[in-house]
Order: structure tokens, then C-alpha cells, then sequence
């Protein structure tokens, strides 16, 4: 059976980057692979305030508000973390399950892990290929993994093996499970 | 039941997320699938889809074509980082700090572009600048000429338009950066 094509003409992107050559390689991936809508951001508060528009507005170019949040960990005098933890705790069921990518350059383990750690769906190491994108742009669509609620974390499960669901298998494996096929720096 | 309307059923809420009490048992959830509901996928077999390869190849090409302003970016990116070194020494020694954590911002930067257009070593170099530059809170005058090694390496990779590893004379620029790291990287 011939797998499906996907259409991204339909999609909108938030990208929260505030290195403008960066956001500009993105954009220009993210529109010629056919993505409707990409919005841009280069600060949390301005991510926020993109997020927090009324999906009316945004229903322009057959979009109908943000479907995926694409932000670099570093940014501008700040990180990504604190609008990570405002989208996972949003009110909103469509934003506080909004597939999440971080991106950057410090494609270290304690970065990776502690982006997994709040709630990221991927990791996007730089440099960034199309390659890259598009794998973890599948991955977001085709591998969509539930959500976990514990006492300190809320976000997508943390394991990649569908394994039986348990607190005490979970526990073990939270440490030893990376996020996706980050290739880390060490 | 709309596709809101079950995930409301089952996800937790907010308020639950905001000094949730201890559990002994966490909770999954399974949200809707929106977005792959959006671009056409399966949802009945959850069956994995792809991208038109054309798509991907008209993609490649556009970022071919992102090559001139890179460089040009990278050309820039050099510029700021001679500016400041230049900054950073007329300070005392224990005063360069924010001059070196601003290099290596810019060191982050030039490492996360490089191979996304081919040029490998200006990763490389930018990697190695942004690691040696972010673990200084001071620096001396030969950890700054450390600095300036980087940059002088970056400019040969750009000057010559050095892609891939750099055969030979990348393995040489390479090697000249991580020895003077050894032997003048401590201070």
C-alpha cells in the first residue's frame, strides 16, 4: 500500500528564533517543502502573544491557528524554557498539547535532556538539512506520542518503546531514554 | 464527540498542572491528532506517510540558493567577533567577560549554520570557539589570541571557499586550533 503524501499547505509553524539568517534557512525549508503559514517570533513574549491570538485571525492562507512551535533553546538574553512551561501548562488543550521542537546548536546532553525533561516532542540539532526538518516534521505527525502527567512532569512520554505503561518502569527508564536520534556533541 | 471534546474528557486540567499534589500513579493521556489529521494522513491504520520527494528536492535547491547571503552573514559574523577581541583587549583581563560570552553567542551561531550549507569547518571552528569561549569568565592575552586563532581560521575557510572537511589543509587548521587550545587554553 503506497504511503501517503502529506500536504503542509494547510499548516501553520510558529518559529521563535531571533537569529535572522537562522529564521530565514527555516523559512525558506519549512515554505518550499509547502507549509502554509510560518510565523515568525524572536522573543518568548512575542511567542506568546502569537499563541494567545484568537484562532480567527489566524485563519488565513487555509490555516487555522499555530499546529507546531519550532523555537531555538537560545535565544536573545533568554532561553525557550520559560515559554515551553507556559504552553504545557496553557489552559488551552489545543496549545498545552502543541507539538513542540527545540532547536540549536548546543546539541549537548544536558540540553537535550533537559528540554526532554519539559515537555519537548524533538530535537532538532544544527546545522539543520531538509533531511533533518522533514524527519522531525514526520515524526510529529507520525509518531505522536501520549502525554505523560506525573507529580513533576507533564508532556509528551518520555520513552520511545511502546512498552507496558507502569510509574515503576517508567521511573528507570525516564533517566536512560534520550529524546529522538539526537546525535549529541560529548 | 468533536476531536476537542474528547481530548477535554480525558486531559488533565490546568489547574491540575499547577502544584499538582503528589501521585503515586502518573496519568497518560492521548490527545487528537490534529495535525496529522490536517495534512491528509491515515488516522484508522496509523499508518506513517512521507513528503512529495519533489517537495524535498525543491527545498534543497532553495537552500543552494541561501548560499551568497550566508556567506555574507559569515562575513559579518567574522567582523563582529574581530570587533570584539579588538574590545576585549583594551580591557583588563578580569573585565572581558561580556565580550566573551557575546563571542560565543556568535560562536553558536556560525557553528549552527556552517554544514547546513556545506561548510563543515566553520562548524568545526565554531563549535571549538563556542566551547573554549563559554567556560571563560576572564580572559588572558593568550586565551585571546586563542580567539583570534578561530577567527583566522574561519576567514581561510570562507576567503578560500573550503567546503566539506577541508581535505588536508582543514585537517592542518583543525589540528593548529586544538594545540594552541592545549597549550595556552588554561590561562
Amino acid at each position: 500500500m503506497a504511503r501517503t503524501v502529506y500536504k503542509l499547505n494547510g499548516v501553520c509553524v510558529l518559529l521563535v528564533e531571533d537569529m535572522p539568517f537562522a529564521a530565514q534557512l527555516l523559512t525558506t525549508i519549512l515554505r518550499a517543502m509547502g507549509v502554509g503559514r510560518v510565523l515568525h517570533a524572536e522573543t518568548v513574549a512575542e511567542a506568546k502573544d502569537l499563541l494567545s491570538l484568537p484562532p480567527g485571525l489566524l485563519q488565513q492562507s487555509g490555516s487555522s491557528g499555530i499546529d507546531i512551535v519550532i523555537s531555538d533553546w537560545f535565544l536573545d538574553g533568554e532561553t525557550a524554557e520559560p515559554l515551553l512551561t507556559w504552553l504545557r501548562k496553557h489552559e488551552s488543550e489545543p496549545i498545552r498539547y502543541m507539538p513542540f521542537i527545540v532547536m540549536s546548536g548546543y546539541a549537548e546532553m544536558d540540553l537535550v535532556f533537559k528540554a526532554r525533561d519539559l515537555g519537548i516532542d524533538e530535537f532538532l540539532a544544527k546545522p539543520m538539512s531538509v533531511n533533518s526538518v522533514c524527519t522531525r516534521l514526520l515524526s510529529v505527525i507520525d509518531q505522536r506520542r501520549p502525554f505523560i502527567l506525573t507529580e513533576h512532569y507533564f508532556g509528551p512520554d518520555r520513552r520511545r518503546k511502546k512498552e507496558p505503561f507502569g510509574e515503576e518502569r517508567r521511573q528507570s527508564e525516564a533517566i536512560a531514554t534520550p529524546i529522538g536520534e539526537v546525535e549529541y556533541e560529548t | 464527540m468533536s476531536d476537542e471534546d474528547q481530548d477535554k474528557a480525558q486531559a488533565p486540567a490546568a489547574s491540575e498542572l499547577e502544584d499538582t499534589p503528589a501521585k503515586p500513579t502518573a496519568r497518560m493521556v492521548t490527545p487528537t491528532n490534529r495535525l496529522k489529521n490536517k495534512v491528509g494522513g491515515n488516522m484508522s491504520g496509523n499508518l506513517p506517510g512521507q513528503f512529495d520527494e519533489r517537495l524535498i528536492a525543491q527545498a534543497q535547491a532553495a537552500v543552494g540558493q541561501l548560499r551568497p547571503p550566508y556567506k555574507d552573514q559569515s562575513v559579518e559574523d567574522l567582523l563582529q567577533l574581530q570587533r570584539l577581541v579588538r574590545e576585549a583587549e583594551q580591557r583588563n583581563p578580569q573585565d572581558r567577560g561580556p565580550q566573551l560570552q557575546k563571542i560565543a553567542r556568535i560562536a553558536l551561531n556560525v557553528q549552527g549554520l556552517g554544514d547546513s550549507f556545506g561548510y563543515q569547518l566553520m562548524t568545526r571552528f565554531g563549535r571549538s570557539l563556542r566551547r573554549f569561549t563559554e567556560q571563560l569568565e576572564t580572559a588572558t592575552n593568550e586565551q585571546l589570541l586563542i580567539v583570534r586563532a578561530h577567527i583566522d581560521a574561519m576567514r581561510v575557510v570562507m576567503t578560500q571557499d573550503i567546503r566539506g572537511d577541508g581535505g588536508p589543509l582543514g585537517q592542518e587548521l583543525t589540528t593548529m586550533l586544538e594545540k594552541a587550545i592545549k597549550q595556552y587554553g588554561g590561562g
